[in-house]
């Protein structure tokens, strides 16, 4: 086994302390709960994916004398938990996604002002890379260095991305702001129904 | 890299976005956790039963393979040193006749020789076997 290093909690993690485990949900459990739901947007699949990154955490154990941000190594797992989570919904029959995706909608948070609706909404349109970039940072208030190991991708890279992100955004709600329709007004089944016009009211 | 300055505009959406409402975990999540974590420290993978096996039988393979390599290059205490006159005399004419034998190859056989004629004694049989006889009828 690798050398866990001085610091209290890896090496506890390594030895297979239950109680460092229940320390580490308690350090970062939030903050990856906020970001599975920012990358998955429903709150079972962001359940299933921190409860995997654990379980992989538990499996991977001797290794973790070879971890030297531990922040960085529990996102990655999480990403990667995210990943599966995602292609196990995808290969669920579309009326059951529709369904849960009505339920987690109702289920997230409402947002105060139409603003804070149409942030969601344009979050929920990006791209799934800034997506993440997003989740990472502002949930899990990840650094770019962290979000780079975590992406497999450079500090300025994961840095570009952040700042793509917040742009598209900032030309969602300018767009949406000149055209007030709801997104969360449209039937469930719009994006995929292929008779219906994306532009009929 | 932290530090790198976004324009005001940028910075407001950041804001927003930190601002926004968002779900806490359900307070049932940690006890899942813990249970799943429990569960999996608990379980006996049976990979790890596999690979103490192989394990094991990578190091038989190893034993096996550096006994034989020691057998081969181990001449097991053979009196090379002092050696009768005669087996000299005998390797020294297998030499003679095959000049191809090697050295070592010819003293082997002389002492092969000189061991085959230190042998004792035994009758010599007399007449065929029974068996033979009878096959030969």
């Amino acid at each position: 086994m690798n050398d866990p290093g001085n610091d209290p909690l890896l090496r506890g993690l390594a030895a297979g302390d239950s109680r460092a485990f229940a320390a580490l949900y308690d350090r970062f459990g939030e903050r990856l709960f906020r970001s599975a739901m920012a990358m998955l947007g429903q709150t079972a699949d962001a359940e299933d994916a921190v409860q995997e990154v654990f379980v992989a955490l538990v499996r991977s154990r001797k290794r973790l004398g070879d971890v030297r941000d531990l922040t960085a190594y529990l996102f990655t797992a999480l990403r990667r938990a995210a990943a599966q989570q995602a292609a196990r919904r995808a290969r669920e029959p579309t009326a059951c996604r529709a369904v849960e995706a009505a339920a987690a909608r109702e289920s997230r948070p409402a947002a105060d002002d139409p603003r804070g609706e149409r942030l969601e909404s344009a979050l929920s349109a990006l791209p799934p890379e800034q997506r993440e970039v997003i989740a990472l940072k502002i949930d899990g208030q990840l650094t770019f260095a962290q979000i780079g190991q975590a992406m497999g991708v450079s500090i300025n890279t994961a840095a570009s991305r952040y700042r793509y992100a917040l742009e598209k955004l900032r030309a969602s709600l300018a767009a949406a702001e000149c055209s007030p329709r709801k997104q969360e007004d449209r039937p469930i089944f719009a994006e995929k129904d292929p008779q219906q016009s994306p532009t009929r009211e | 890299m932290e530090d790198r300055q976004l324009p005001e505009e940028l910075e407001r959406i950041e804001q927003e976005l930190i601002d926004r409402p968002s779900l806490r975990p359900p307070d049932d999540l940690r006890e899942r956790v813990s249970d799943a974590v429990r569960a999996e420290l608990q379980r006996k993978r049976p990979g790890d039963r596999w690979a103490f096996a192989a394990a094991v039988a990578a190091a038989v393979v190893v034993w096996i393979n550096l006994s034989l390599s020691a057998t081969q290059a181990t001449d097991c205490r053979l009196s090379w040193g002092d050696r009768p006159l005669a087996v000299e005399a005998a390797a020294r004419q297998i030499r003679e006749l095959l000049p191809e034998v090697s050295d070592r190859e010819a003293m082997r056989q002389a002492i092969l020789l000189q061991s085959g004629s230190n042998l004792a004694w035994c009758p010599n049989p007399v007449g065929r076997p029974l068996l033979t006889k009878s096959f030969n009828r």
